[in-house]
């Protein structure tokens, strides 16, 4: 099938390289000079070839569809209609058709009556693909059920080497997935200054992900397996408006509503290791199955009302109000999907009743009191009020034991916050190229059911940017911000999340001196800076930088977790255009992310304090990214519309270096990790060659190659771990060359 | 005292608006007298413009409509800019010359719609970006419209962002105009938008989750057992614009999941070089890392799935 396919595809390229020629020698005759139809603007376009890959690659294809050796149909047009500027007309339209022949393809069609309506429908697919070197054992992929094959052996007490037959049984799989998306997009104005618009979004996803499915509890017994687990969803967005708009007064109102519909709402798999203590009898090999939910389908609508007023052409007041809610309400399932585990306690609701009602509000105030002198005052809420009912859940650990008893139950932290902001911002044009600014910001956070229930921040920021010189401009930016929350109290869900009475006040499960990065005390510092220089025309050069820190539970060296974290970045641009058609273009840029990290291995009341069992993780991607462009537009115009040549080269490189340090205390046997690498260069040479004033031909040759390397992958089998079963996927990596030729025919 | 304050501001600015120059002359031959030196062949050539929306006599309400002066529409009253051949300079200048304030005022006149309701003391605003600084008004396709052009447009000033589209972990947008391995199926807009908005980092929702969820809805739940930082903000552990570790996480696994995570037996323990080839394939550090077995990082719907396995 594959080989006739290919043949097919052969048949199709030499078809479609011939059409040029075909086509030149038609319109061999002498350009229309100066006559009426050579004026006329071509406004249709058909490009119409074949890509060639020179060998199977999945992940370069990822987003493009352009996976398998050999060829592939390239299809692209655009048709248009568009009114003489002065025939009164308003009506205008565009169909245009990309990469057709792909699994990237998109069609877009837009109407316009200028002035009254516009209508826009674009359909897009997106593919994702991830990976196609991974191997599964289980049948049934890409349903919801996944079975073992008939001779598998799962002996009692095993590990995934206890699989003997696992070699034989291993299938390829191909994982990632496609979106397919329609978006269409209506509005029209209802008199001079009302307008109308409706937007509708239905999007499918399809495919294969990978989720980790594990049986078991506790106690080194949990057993777990990769899974390529099914993806089908459906989503659809609609958005419609009322907006009423003139230069004194904007106001409108707005409905957004989503609806989400998971075609598969859980996915079970047979356990493939045999029975072992700890789980209750019946979870094994052959009898026992895992069930995972997932994504229950969900809903949400929000409300927006809004209105603005510019009192005059230098002051102005807005409010943004809205309000909604998401909510979910799938049937749950049972405590566990194996029949021979003990249920005693009924769940608490078979539908969970979600919902979280979302409150957004915005009021700005901008002024230009003086000339240049520009003011803006802002405040903002955003608020999450989750209303899910707080339940007992008297549950089975993973699929493996009898249910715990009553005072076990865990109770569902349905988390809220509030976020408040209040900000202020001036800017001063001091003379003309001097602009200066500055501001404060002030934040602040209201958590339920988490570590931290108070916090706030407060930044500080200032800015300028010059622009006087000729031939040069200048802009620097600082900001610095400081977090404080009011008090860290570790074990809050941990306590709230139990049956009261059950627990002491003083038991904790994550470690009372570790401080989540999200919630604790930071101090963040901002630095950048940008140089643009233009010494002439044919020259221009610029320079950024930029400088972020976060440093975590300041002055508090005895606090884990996050500790730092530092992002630096310096971009180089150039641009040399020494004569007309010829641009070369550039830049560098060079980045390093740092970040330090510590930690305690404990295990007991004694090791929970003990330092000897601090550990550290220092890590630094270094980066460097390139391009180079040079393009060549007006090659042969002398020679009239046939014979003009366009020709450029790209060059694109980037690699990430990625090193992870890991030190500890004497009780830890820690060792540096391999370097983590990821190198991208790409080569691209392309060019038009206009045979005459409808037709040219386009054609590129691009070489990419990518180096990845991933300790999490490489050299590890599916069988590597003892207790997990991977899919054996390595990082990805190719070195292959892609040839597109193209006719292009206007009219 | 605040509302005092907002009121003597604005009587201020009512104040300072009416010492506003009386208006100079148009000169009534627009477009043809000002293309005869902007045309194809002149000097900062113009024709283009006959080609765009903006030109469209038959609807009213564009500078071309009747009345509305066309080309001095926007560039403002310019008889003695024609008058002069040009040694005097036109009504309107759209350069460094003339407050970011007043160019984004006369495009503003006209572009009233939902999408720039929030562009007063936006960030772009604030910065003094102008709307010519984006949009090329006179070409009749605007490359910062077009899907596959417009990220080029915003690496002119987003330049790390340039350079995180070309990781390996990124969301399809295009970063090079030539190469066909870098087609952008998304742009910048899908997100951001650049007019201003009610949301951070001038995204299109009031907040970063209720924009991902445009794309990824079933991360919206509510969930039975949520996560908090991701039931809060995305980008506690995703970086949207590209990332060298899978699924754009900011971070390693499980490295990242322990920067929150110390808890007692394998939570806490030291993953290193000792545990990965050719030393060891520990189960916590190969793979999918913590998600060989806590596979619902976003939240789990499943009444045991307390610890995110279900």
């Amino acid at each position: 099938m594959k080989n006739t396919r290919a043949s097919f595809r052969q048949l199709l390229f030499s078809a479609l390289l011939a059409l040029p020629l075909g086509a030149a020698a038609q319109e061999a005759a002498p350009d229309e000079e100066d006559t009426e139809e050579s004026k006329r603007q071509l406004e249709q376009e058909f490009s119409i070839g074949a890509y060639y890959l020179d060998e199977d690659a999945y992940r370069f294809g990822k987003y493009t569809g352009l996976t398998d050796e050999g060829y592939e149909p390239l299809i692209d047009f655009r048709l248009e209609s568009r009114p003489e500027w002065d025939s009164g007309e308003t009506r205008s339209w565009r169909l245009q058709g990309w990469r057709l022949g792909l699994d990237s393809r998109r069609v877009e069609f837009d109407f316009r009556d200028q002035g009254t309506q516009h209508f826009n429908a674009d359909y897009r697919e997106i593919p994702n693909n991830r990976f196609n070197d991974g191997m599964t054992p289980f049948l049934g992929v890409g349903t919801g059920v996944m079975d073992l094959p008939a001779n598998w052996v799962g002996p009692p007490g095993g590990t995934t080497s206890s699989f003997a037959t696992l070699e034989e049984n291993l299938a390829p799989i191909d994982v990632g997935w496609e979106r397919q998306r329609l978006d269409l997009a209506y509005d029209r104005n209802v008199g001079r200054q009302w307008t109308f618009s409706i937007d509708w979004r239905h999007e499918e996803k399809d495919g294969l992900r990978t989720f980790g499915g594990v049986i078991g509890n506790s106690g080194g017994n949990p057993r777990a397996v990769v899974l390529p687990a099914p993806m089908d969803w459906e989503t659809d967005i609609m958005e419609a408006a009322f907006h009423f708009g003139n230069p004194r007064y904007q106001f409108g109102v707005a409905l957004y509503a989503s609806w989400f519909d998971n075609g598969e709402k859980s996915a079970s798999w047979q356990n493939p290791y045999g029975q072992r203590s700890g789980w209750a009898p019946g979870v094994g090999f052959p009898d026992g199955y895992g069930l995972y939910s997932l994504e229950p389908d969900n809903q949400a609508m929000q409300v927006r009302l809004y209105g603005g007023i510019n009192f005059s052409a230098t002051s102005r007041l807005s409010a943004d109000l809205s309000f909604g809610t998401m909510d979910q309400d799938d049937r749950l399932f049972d405590y566990s999907v194996n029949p021979a585990l003990n249920v005693d306690i009924p769940l608490p609701a078979e539908v969970l009743d979600a919902e979280i009602e979302t409150l957004h509000a915005n009021i700005r105030y901008t002024a230009r009191p003086l000339d240049g002198l520009g003011l803006v005052f802002n405040y903002s809420l955003d608020e999450r009020e989750n209303d899910t009912p707080r339940l007992v859940w008297v549950y089975i650990g993973g699929d493996s034991q009898n249910q715990k008893d009553p005072e076990e139950g865990r109770i569902n932290l349905p988390y809220s916050y509030e976020k408040e902001q209040i900000d202020l911002t001036a800017t001063w044009r001091a003379t003309r190229g001097l602009r200066l600014k500055g501001g404060v910001e002030y934040r602040d956070y209201n958590r339920e059911y988490s570590e931290v229930v108070d916090a706030d921040e407060t930044e500080v920021f200032a800015g300028i940017h010059f622009n006087r010189w000729e031939h040069a401009s200048l802009s620097l930016d600082f900001a610095t911000s400081e977090r404080d929350v009011d008090e860290y109290i570790g074990n809050r869900p941990f306590l709230l999340s139990h049956i009261p009475g059950t627990v002491d006040e003083d038991d904790f499960e994550n470690l009372p001196a570790m401080r989540k990065y999200n919630q604790t005390d930071r101090d963040r510092d901002e630095y950048r800076v940008r140089a643009d220089f233009f010494p002439s025309p044919k020259f221009n050069f610029a320079i950024a930088g930029s400088w972020f820190e976060d440093e975590y539970n300041p002055g508090a060296d005895d606090l884990l977790g996050l500790n730092q974290a530092e992002v630096k970045s310096v971009s180089f641009d150039v641009g040399f255009y020494p004569v007309e058609g010829v641009n070369l273009t550039g830049f560098y840029t060079v980045e390093s992310y740092d970040a330090d990290q510590s930690s305690r291995s404990w295990a007991s009341a004694s090791s929970a304090v003990d330092p000897d069992r601090n550990w550290f993780v220092t890590s630094e991607d270094d980066v460097d990214t390139w391009n180079v462009s040079l393009v060549f537009d007006q090659l042969g115009k002398d020679k009239g519309v046939g014979g003009h040549i366009e020709l450029g080269m790209d060059y694109t490189y980037s690699k990430v270096k990625s090193d992870m340090d890991v030190t500890g205390g004497t009780s830890i046997n820690a060792a540096p990790l391999p370097t983590l690498i990821s190198q991208m260069e790409s080569w691209t040479v392309f060019g038009l060659f206009q045979i005459n004033r409808r037709s040219a031909i386009r054609l590129s040759y691009e070489k990419q190659e990518l180096r990845t390397s991933d300790f999490a992958l490489d050299d590890v089998p599916v069988d590597g771990p003892s207790n997990v079963l991977l899919l054996g996927q390595a990082a990805a990596n190719y070195d292959l060359s892609l040839v597109m030729a193209a006719y292009v025919y206007r009219y | 005292m605040l509302l005092a304050g907002l009121l003597a501001l604005t009587a201020t600015c009512l104040a300072a608006d009416e010492g506003a120059a009386p208006p100079a002359e148009y000169s009534g031959m627009a477009p043809k007298i000002c293309l005869n030196c902007h045309g194809e062949k002149g000097a900062l050539p113009a024709h283009e413009i006959l080609m765009t929306p903006m030109a469209l006599t038959g609807d009213p309400n564009t500078p071309f409509g009747e009345g509305n002066h066309a080309c001095e529409g926007c560039h403002g009253p310019s008889k003695a800019h024609v008058m002069s051949m040009g040694r005097e300079a036109p009504g309107f200048l759209f350069d460094e010359t003339t407050a970011s304030e007043d160019q984004n005022a006369i495009c503003l006149d006209c572009h009233q719609q939902e999408t720039r309701f929030h562009w007063p003391g936006s960030t772009h605003n604030i910065e003094g970006v102008t709307c010519v600084s984006c949009h090329s008004v006179h070409q009749p396709d605007d490359p910062v419209l077009a899907l596959e052009t417009q990220p080029q447009v915003c690496f002119q000033c987003h330049k790390e962002q340039r350079a995180q589209f070309l990781r390996q972990s990124r969301h399809p947008v295009q970063t090079s105009s030539n190469a066909y391995s870098h087609t952008g199926l998304l742009a910048c807009t899908d997100c951001h938008n650049p007019h201003g908005s009610d949301g951070p980092g001038l995204l299109r929702r009031n907040t970063i989750n209720e924009q991902c969820y445009d794309c990824h809805a079933e991360k919206r739940g509510p969930y039975l057992w949520e996560h908090q930082p991701a039931r809060e903000d995305c980008t506690n552990c995703h970086t949207p614009h590209g990332s060298n570790h899978p699924n754009m996480l900011v971070a390693r696994s499980p490295w990242l999941c322990q920067q929150c995570h110390a808890a007692p037996f394998h939570p806490s323990s030291a993953y290193s070089g000792v545990d990965v080839p050719p030393n060891d394939f520990d189960q916590r550090v190969v793979g999918k890392a913590c998600m060989n077995c806590h596979n619902q990082v976003h939240g789990s719907n499943h009444p045991s799935g307390i610890r995110l396995t279900r």
